[in-house]
């Protein structure tokens, strides 16, 4: 079982807060690991230090064996390591064809000439880049939506979209932040369904969420967060077991949504 | 279709330009229209930084930056104009690019700050160095170009004619470069940095790359604009731009329209022209200035180009609503 | 020669101060609290004293009364302009910053229209010259001061011990959670507007008699105010004090011994290197964040 992420002592303070905590977890080829937690426990901090939006103050994060602490994110993004965002899901006011063309455009640049000068590399690779916008969207059920403008989807496609975007550069792991906010019955089934099929593709995920229906059913493995640090890891039926983890949730008047 | 049509309409456009000063070859006029030439260098040279999110308005500095380049190397260093034109824009390119590096990190409000802060210290820079700069009088008796055709034969560009074709080539060459990079997928990458930076970030695309060549190429038109300001006027100081130019060029922007290229363009016709044809009424040309940027702000935003988007989209929809079935 | 100048020096540069310190604290709250960068502050300081000089001579009344209806007057105008044109730029900061450039141009071109191009004066108010020690000092200079130091007394004590300018200085602290806890948005940014502005304009009115009006005189003030703000800290009322002096002292050495050109540019060089590598300035919280 190959390790494709590795996190080792990460800790960020706030002030006076110390918003994570000393983590120490690994993330497993193939697997979708799941990040729980009441509000305020450091999930989503923890996905902004990975993803190298703050700078820890102490702690390893090591990519496929490489620390990649300090890597713009750009960089990261092309080595294989993609997050999405809960606000800004996509170009708002782009149509979806459009927001996956732009989602491609970092990743096959060709030189600052040969892109002015649009030689015939770049207008190649542009019909590359349609097959797989084509692509993309039909594996995820967008492609009847093509030329809506990417605002006006009702929410639980904008979503979809999202994750056509993070896809668009073929990663390997892919963190998604809170992707089923917001969502309906219907939207969240066909989320987790995509979900499921990404993974089943070969891409290893990291799912940070609120919603308990979501991550008991999609996780192979949990990670639980409270006040900063890990209280628990282990399989979902190990984690609804757990005593510390239910004292977390119900001890303080925490929804157990 | 709409491209081509579009494209042709262009190019006709281009080659009326070639035929005004032999329509019109009044001096009043052609003044005019080469000041506006001028200001669309500048004027679209900005609206490319501004496609990367900012908002920079130290762009007169590196006119200015150019122009002196321009002015010294010919009367100091020989150099042939063909030669200086190009150097002054790197020079302001290369200025842009330095310094860039560090200005660029900061975001939004700040960054504006910090390049009034910039054009500041530039200006400040000429008026305190009296050589070579001429400190506060400036650069005076600046020699008209002189363009080597062919080796032996020397064309001297003394008459306002001859200057505005000069100014046209150059000004085509830019809208022509700049658009096309517009075009192409940097200046999508670009698109996508100024609407959602951190999305952006996050599929590779490298932003501070984008802002970097935006602030360059921005900077290398701004001091080819300056240098044929300089020997325009034949003369340059450090009045010549201040914070003011400056904020001109954001007005002609903002009232022009930030979507695309040729909203500094109808800005430009639009604004340069207007304080000559308001002779009468001096006072008043700059309160109507004030007035027209705060209500473009107010009542519509997006500029004249944005307004013209929508009749355009307006239509485009009637028709279409024409031709389906109720 | 140098031991009466240096205490000479330092005096210019305290009564310099004061003038930029009026001007830091309205151009810091506006910026604190409305997130506004208002570029027409300077001409809120140039109405201030030319609303002066109108009430003198068209009013026939003192100095001193003519200082309050100015100020006050100039108040309500920017709770106006809160009220009716930046308050569409809330949530937009470079579109609400340009507007305020836009207003800048506006105001200065209606002074150019109502009272001309040409510098006019305030009658003096004060005459003679104080004698401390070796050093002179003139009368004027000292009221203004003195009127400037009680303006920012007032000004402490209105933030620090009303509740309103305690519930002002929470919004400049933190929006997000001032607005939750409900305070009133639409009452308190007027208001603090207003109050940014009336700092100018008495700015105005109290150096007005020293100097010569014109629609421009509002120009380097700004410019002062701006800087002081940025050295002290956005949003930071001792930063203000403290920055003020600072940058009067500074000037007044720096234009004593080297030019004053040199004196400008060193300000704006040091601009650039907070912003670059101190945001927060001296005391201010550091609000760059992403």
């Amino acid at each position: 079982m190959t390790t494709v992420l590795q996190v080792e002592g990460l800790s960020k303070r706030f002030g006076g807060l110390m918003a994570v905590n000393n983590a120490t977890f690994s993330v497993h080829q193939g697997e979708i690991l799941g990040t729980i937690g009441p509000n305020g426990a450091g999930k989503t901090t923890l996905l902004n230090l990975i993803s190298n939006m703050y700078v820890p103050n102490s702690g390893k994060v090591l990519y496929k064996g490489k620390s990649i602490i300090g890597h713009p994110p750009n960089e990261i993004a092309k080595m294989g390591l993609v997050r999405t965002f809960q606000s800004t899901v996509s170009y708002g006011e782009s149509t979806v064809w459009e927001n996956m063309m732009r989602a491609q455009l970092g990743y096959h640049f060709l030189g600052l000439w040969s892109e002015f000068l649009m030689t015939r590399a770049v207008l190649e690779r542009k019909k590359v880049q349609e097959e797989k916008a084509e692509t993309l969207l039909k594996f995820l059920g967008l492609e009847p939506l093509k030329d809506s403008e990417a605002r006006a989807l009702p929410y639980g496609y904008q979503k979809l979209l999202g994750l056509a975007i993070a896809l668009a550069g073929d990663p390997q792991l892919l963190m998604l932040d809170e992707p089923a906010a917001g969502l309906n019955h219907d939207e969240r089934l066909r989320l987790m369904n995509s979900i499921q099929k990404i993974n089943a593709n070969g891409v290893t995920v990291i799912l940070v969420e609120h919603d308990m229906k979501v991550i008991m059913g999609l996780c192979h493995r949990i990670i639980v967060m409270n006040y900063g640090q890990i209280i628990a890891m282990g399989t979902p039926s190990e984690i609804q077991n757990n005593e510390d983890v239910i004292k977390a949730y119900l001890g303080e008047d925490h929804e157990l949504t | 279709m709409i491209r081509k049509a579009k494209n042709y309409a262009i190019l006709v456009l281009a080659v009326f330009l070639f035929f005004i000063p032999i329509l019109w070859p009044d001096e009043f006029y052609l003044n005019v229209i080469i000041s506006t030439y001028l200001n669309i260098i500048l004027a679209v040279s900005l609206n490319l930084i501004i496609k990367t999110g900012k908002l920079s308005i130290a762009h007169a500095a590196f006119m200015g930056i150019g122009g002196y380049t321009s002015a010294l190397s010919i009367m100091r260093l020989g150099f042939p104009f063909l030669v200086t034109l190009p150097v002054s824009g790197l020079m302001a390119a290369t200025v842009a690019l330095l310094v860039g590096r560090l200005l660029l990190r900061l975001k939004g409000v700040y960054f504006v700050l910090v390049t009034f802060a910039f054009g500041e210290v530039v200006r400040l820079f000429f008026v305190n160095l009296v050589e070579p700069f001429g400190g506060a009088t400036g650069i005076i008796n600046i020699p008209p170009p002189k363009i080597t055709i062919v080796p032996g034969y020397t064309v001297a560009i003394l008459s306002k004619s001859s200057y505005y074709y000069l100014v046209l080539l150059v000004m085509l060459m830019t809208v022509f470069l700049i658009r096309r990079l517009s075009q192409s997928s940097i200046g999508k990458a670009m698109d996508c940095t100024r609407e959602t930076e951190h999305l952006a970030e996050f599929t590779g695309i490298d932003t501070f790359q984008c802002k970097m060549i935006a602030f360059g190429v921005g900077g290398f038109f701004a001091g080819l604009a300056g240098s044929l300001f300089a020997h325009y006027y034949r003369y340059i100081s450090p009045e010549s731009f201040t914070f003011w130019e400056s904020v001109n060029l954001i007005v002609i922007n903002v009232v022009g329209g930030m979507g695309g290229i040729a909203g500094p363009i109808l800005g430009s016709i639009f604004l340069v022209p207007l304080p000559e044809f308001l002779r009468g009424f001096v006072e008043y040309q700059r309160v109507l200035y004030g007035l027209i940027l705060v209500l473009t702000l107010w009542f519509m935003p997006t500029g004249m180009l944005g307004v013209l988007n929508q009749i355009f989209n307006w239509v485009k929809t009637k028709k279409a609503g024409k031709g389906s079935i109720a | 020669m140098g031991s009466t100048l240096l205490p000479q020096v330092i005096l210019n540069g305290v009564t310099l101060g004061t003038n930029y310190v009026l001007m830091a604290l309205g151009f810091t709250m506006i910026f604190g609290v409305l997130r506004i960068v208002n570029f027409a502050h300077g001409e809120f300081y140039m109405l201030g004293a030319f609303f002066v000089l109108t009430v003198i001579t068209k009013l026939q009344i003192g100095y001193f009364p003519a200082v309050v209806i100015a100020v006050i007057s100039v108040g309500l105008l920017g709770i106006f302009t809160e009220e009716v044109i930046f308050r569409r730029f809330r949530d937009k900061e470079l579109e609400g910053m340009i507007v305020a450039l836009g207003l800048s141009i506006l105001i200065q071109n209606l002074g150019l229209v109502t009272w001309g191009p040409y510098d006019l004066s305030i009658p003096p108010v004060f005459t003679g010259v104080l004698k401390i020690g070796s050093m002179f000092y003139p009368v004027e200079r000292l009221m203004v001061v003195l009127l400037s130091f009680l303006l920012m007394a007032g000004f402490y004590l209105f933030i620090k011990r009303t509740k309103l300018g305690l519930a002002i200085q929470a919004i400049a602290q933190d929006t997000e959670i001032a607005r939750v806890q409900g305070m009133r948005i639409n009452r308190l940014y007027p208001l603090a507007f207003a109050i940014g502005t009336g700092l100018a304009a008495a700015a105005g009115a109290v150096i007005g008699p020293l100097f010569q009006l014109n629609p421009w005189m509002g120009i380097m003030p700004q410019v002062k105010a701006f800087i002081v703000v940025i050295l002290g800290g956005i949003g930071s009322i001792p930063g203000a004090f403290l920055g003020g002096f600072i940058l009067g002292v500074a000037e007044s050495f720096v234009s004593t011994y080297a030019t004053k050109a040199i004196a400008d540019m060193l300000g704006f060089i040091i601009v650039i290197c907070i912003l670059l590598f101190r945001p927060s300035g001296l005391f201010g919280h550091s609000q760059l964040s992403r």
